[in-house]
């Protein structure tokens, strides 16, 4: 009993230390100024330009990533074909590569001196430090959650659902909408939640691509940092809890989702 | 039967589009840009490239990024294996908020965990203000990074042991210890064998993911040259001074170590796989 | 409606699962496609059903050519081993499946597809059920479900993958009996895989047995039975000793246990009636009839018979004494296999 009670105190101070500690510093420091300073911070409107564009790229690359991924996952859960493990690692090599990376493929594709610059500047086409890149860079880095969630799923589920519904007469698509998509819903939301999430939150790729343009090509994320860098911690720390109120949602959706699918956690 | 080269005989429809679909948007999207990359890389001379991935600068970034990324793999190896443990074999009130609050470095923005951390450990900070009298700085040196890295890398070893060890047939214990093998024979003859390839794949996603890290590093590292500077920031710096070839040699090089690291990983997986469904019969 | 499978063929890589393999079946017939796992006999009622696609061969579906025809024109009723039933929906809305999908035009109106689902829950009596979901189903309440999602389209042929394999030996017993009364009812053309030989041979008017992607005989069950046509036959439909006989004259062949004649060694009716002397090792005495296992003196080979509990009882047997056995029936197959 004493190992028991000295282990589970440690593993809890550990879990307070490295990571209870963080966000609840995040919160302390968004409101150490009162509320008066919490809202004006939230409400400037460089704040609400940054929600905007965040929300925007979310809007972009979560769908795109969702359609990709149920593609993805149908394909290669439900077929066997010569190339298929190759493809299964390919969609995870954007996990692999460090953000800063992300960025920059996209300003050696886009920017002034990349392969398309010249073709882009001719016709003044801005995707680098402008919303398209980062748009892109979100996209990518986002890129093989959805994916990743359904193969397994729809890898256990086997094909003998979908071979039901096509001997009792149904089409392919009504095949998909009746069958397959009800039966791999609580596992695509959970794919979708982890990608907005990541979407929201990412810093590096964005912040490579995005030239920093306060109130035009500024992200939440990048927005903080320019906060904090100005040596305004309120108004940093105040952005900052809006993106953490988010990730703490997201991770009760994620355990509300696990309980739903089964795969809580014992 | 145009596709059975590529396939098995399949009657479920849609093969064909959503095959398409899937490499269309993976090249678009993934490969094309990431061959950039390399084909930038080697558009400029050898002789230059090797320059500029072993100044100075570069190697002591390198000694950085990798030292802190193998540190705080380690770190959270050993404080994940404790957590998995205690959350997998004990029974506490608020065990559910702890195993949700694992995963908050997967879901909180890089950034905002970057200013969170810094705040903590500065002066004046909550935690810095009882560590900076005792000589232990953190905020602004290579310790602050290790503490950065090893926020983002905790989550990844707890949620690989844990379902080895939620697995593992308890029942193995409880034989060896009716062999009379004493607690400590327990643990590293019995369970340490079961988990280790588990924990060992954390330690590698931990140590990968460390790697490339930016956000949560960059504002409680400080950036001091040749000091605190990580790799990913060396290529932002290099872009900013709109020296595209420097930032893709080092670029090139990261991603073939991470590259490395991934397959390592995958094989990894395979065993552990193998061992969990040897285990099953 | 008939079905008709002509010179079906079929690999998987390099595995050939199904060789030249023919087969008619007539409205109001049920056939058993019974072979021990890897025979092919799932593959070719997938086929049947258009779910997999022979490599060359052709399937009529009452004379006309279906080979070309997807699953989905085809209208066969398909129960699936493991059912299929769809997860998300209640056990009412799986039967209804087949008809809500139907474009308006030929879709029945919705109190027609209510009172046909209604029709259908009282024939496999599980009325009460019909909110559920197959989850919460015993195994042979889903069986009888996945039958009457089946029916619900009114398919002009049933095929059944191993429909009770994975039931308890209880239900199993039941559910054929009330199959074989359901297929009487319906007058289509039914086949069902099975591995069990009992199975097979109690509900099906005709069995087809089948064996690395050929079939070997097809007959009624006493045909097949009484008169296999080679030794795997023989031996895939019961328990089977090879026996070889006493002197050279006799030819070696294969006897059932029921079918050794057991006798005190006293006995004997003439000293070259094809008897062997043999010890017993076992008695099993729970049950209808009493097992025997025996071993040979000649040649130390195992036997095994079954006598009736009146003959056990006038013998008085002992494990350990030896008895004399003489086959009643021999069955001889030749080199190549053919009957003797």
């Amino acid at each position: 009993m004493a190992v028991q009670w000295t282990l589970t105190l440690l593993a809890i101070a550990a879990l307070g230390a490295f990571i209870a500690l963080p966000l609840i510093a995040v919160f302390v420091q968004a409101f150490d100024k009162g509320w008066a300073a919490y809202l004006t911070a939230v409400s400037d409107p460089n704040t609400l330009s940054a929600i905007k564009l965040s929300l925007l790229a979310v809007g972009i690359a979560v769908p795109l990533n969702m359609i990709f991924g149920i593609a993805a996952a149908w394909v290669i859960a439900k077929f066997r074909f010569r190339g298929r493990d190759i493809l299964v690692s390919l969609i995870d090599i954007p996990f692999g590569v460090s953000p800063v990376i992300s960025g920059l493929i996209f300003i050696l594709l886009f920017g002034a001196g990349g392969w398309f610059g010249p073709w882009l500047e001719k016709y003044d086409i801005h995707i680098v430090f402008a919303v398209p890149g980062i748009i892109l860079a979100t996209i990518f880095v986002t890129f093989p959650f959805v994916a990743r969630e359904l193969i397994p799923l729809m890898e256990s589920q086997g094909i003998e659902e979908e071979e039901a519904a096509l001997v009792l007469g149904a089409s392919g698509w009504q095949m998909f909408f009746r069958v397959t998509l009800p039966n791999i819903r609580w596992g695509l939301l959970y794919g979708v939640v982890l990608c907005t999430a990541r979407a929201l939150g990412e810093f590096g790729a964005v912040s490579v691509v995005s030239g920093h343009i306060r109130g035009e090509t500024n992200t939440l994320p990048l927005h903080v940092e320019i906060l904090y860098n100005e040596y305004n911690y309120a108004g940093a720390f105040a952005v900052a809890s809006l993106l953490s109120v988010i990730a703490v949602v997201t991770l009760g959706l994620k355990k509300l989702l696990e309980w739903k699918t089964g795969r809580g956690t014992p | 039967m145009s596709n059975s080269f590529l396939k098995r005989a399949s009657i479920l429809p849609g093969f064909g589009p959503a095959l398409g679909y899937t490499v269309l948007y993976l090249c678009l999207i993934v490969l094309i840009p990431l061959s950039a990359v390399f084909l930038k890389s080697v558009s400029s001379s050898w002789e230059h490239l090797w320059r500029t991935v072993t100044a100075p600068n570069v190697m002591a970034a390198y000694r950085l990024s990798f030292g802190a990324s193998f540190i705080a793999g380690i770190v959270s190896a050993a404080a994940g294996f404790l957590i998995a443990w205690v959350l997998v074999r004990y029974d506490f009130p608020g065990k559910a908020f702890c195993d949700a609050l694992v995963d908050l470095p997967f879901a909180l923005p890089t950034a905002v965990a970057g200013i969170a951390l810094t705040s903590l450990y500065t002066e004046n900070g909550w935690l810095g203000r009882y560590l900076v009298p005792l000589g232990i700085k953190v905020a602004f040196t290579p310790l602050g990074v290790v503490v950065a890295l090893t926020f983002i890398g905790l989550p990844f070893v707890v949620r690989s042991v844990q379902p080895v060890l939620a697995d593992a047939d308890r029942e193995l214990e409880e034989a060896a210890s009716s062999l009379g093998a004493s607690r400590l024979q327990v643990f590293t003859r019995v369970i340490f064998p079961m988990v280790g390839p588990a924990l060992l794949t954390g330690f590698a996603m931990a140590f990968a993911r460390a790697l490339g890290e930016y956000g949560s590093v960059i504002f409680i590292s400080g950036n001091l040259p040749m000091k605190t500077e990580i790799v990913p920031l060396l290529i932002v710096t290099k872009l900013e001074q709109y020296d595209y070839a420097g930032a893709t040699a080092i670029a090139v090089v990261m991603l073939l170590s991470s590259f490395l690291l991934l397959l390592g990983i995958n094989i990894l997986q395979r065993r552990t796989r193998r061992f969990m469904e040897a285990d099953q019969l | 409606m008939s079905i008709a499978v002509e010179h079906i063929s079929k690999r998987f890589g390099t595995y050939e699962a199904l060789h030249d393999v023919s087969l008619k079946i007539e409205t109001g017939e049920l056939v058993a496609l019974l072979g021990p796992s890897g025979s092919g006999k799932t593959t070719l009622l997938r086929i049947i059903a258009g779910l997999d696609l022979p490599d060359s061969g052709s399937i009529r579906l009452n004379d006309e050519d279906a080979t070309a025809q997807t699953a989905r024109d085809r209208r066969v009723g398909f129960v699936f081993q493991h059912y299929a039933l769809f997860r998300h929906l209640s056990v009412f809305e799986n039967i209804a499946f087949g008809l809500r999908l139907r474009p308006r035009a030929t879709r029945p109106p919705e109190k027609e597809i209510r009172d046909r689902v209604n029709r259908l829950l009282e024939l496999i009596q599980l009325s009460w059920l019909g909110d559920r979901y197959p989850a919460q189903l015993s195994g042979g309440q889903r069986q009888r479900v996945a039958l009457a999602r089946a029916l619900a389209v009114e398919p002009r042929v049933l095929l059944l993958d191993e429909p009770f394999g994975a039931l308890d030996a209880k239900v199993r017993k039941e559910l054929r009996r009330w199959l074989r009364r359901l297929h009487d009812n319906l007058h289509v053309a039914s086949v069902f895989v099975t591995h069990d030989q009992e199975e097979a041979l109690e509900v099906s008017d005709r069995v087809a047995i089948m064996n690395t992607g050929r079939i070997e005989q097809t007959g009624t069950p006493t045909e097949v039975y009484d008169h296999p046509a080679s030794p795997f036959v023989y031996q895939f439909l019961g328990d089977v000793n090879l026996f070889h006989g006493r002197s050279e004259a006799h030819a070696s062949g294969y006897v059932r246990p029921f079918e050794l004649e057991i006798s005190r060694r006293g006995e004997n009716r003439g000293p070259d009636d094809g008897a062997v002397i043999a010890s017993i090792r076992f008695i099993g005495s729970a049950g209808p009839v009493v097992r025997l296992e025996l071993e040979r003196d000649d040649t130390a080979q195992p036997l095994e018979a079954e006598i009736t509990r009146d003959r056990f009882r006038e013998l008085d047997l002992k494990v350990g004494e030896k008895v004399s056995v003489t086959p009643r029936r021999l069955t001889t197959f030749n080199v190549a296999g053919l009957k003797g």
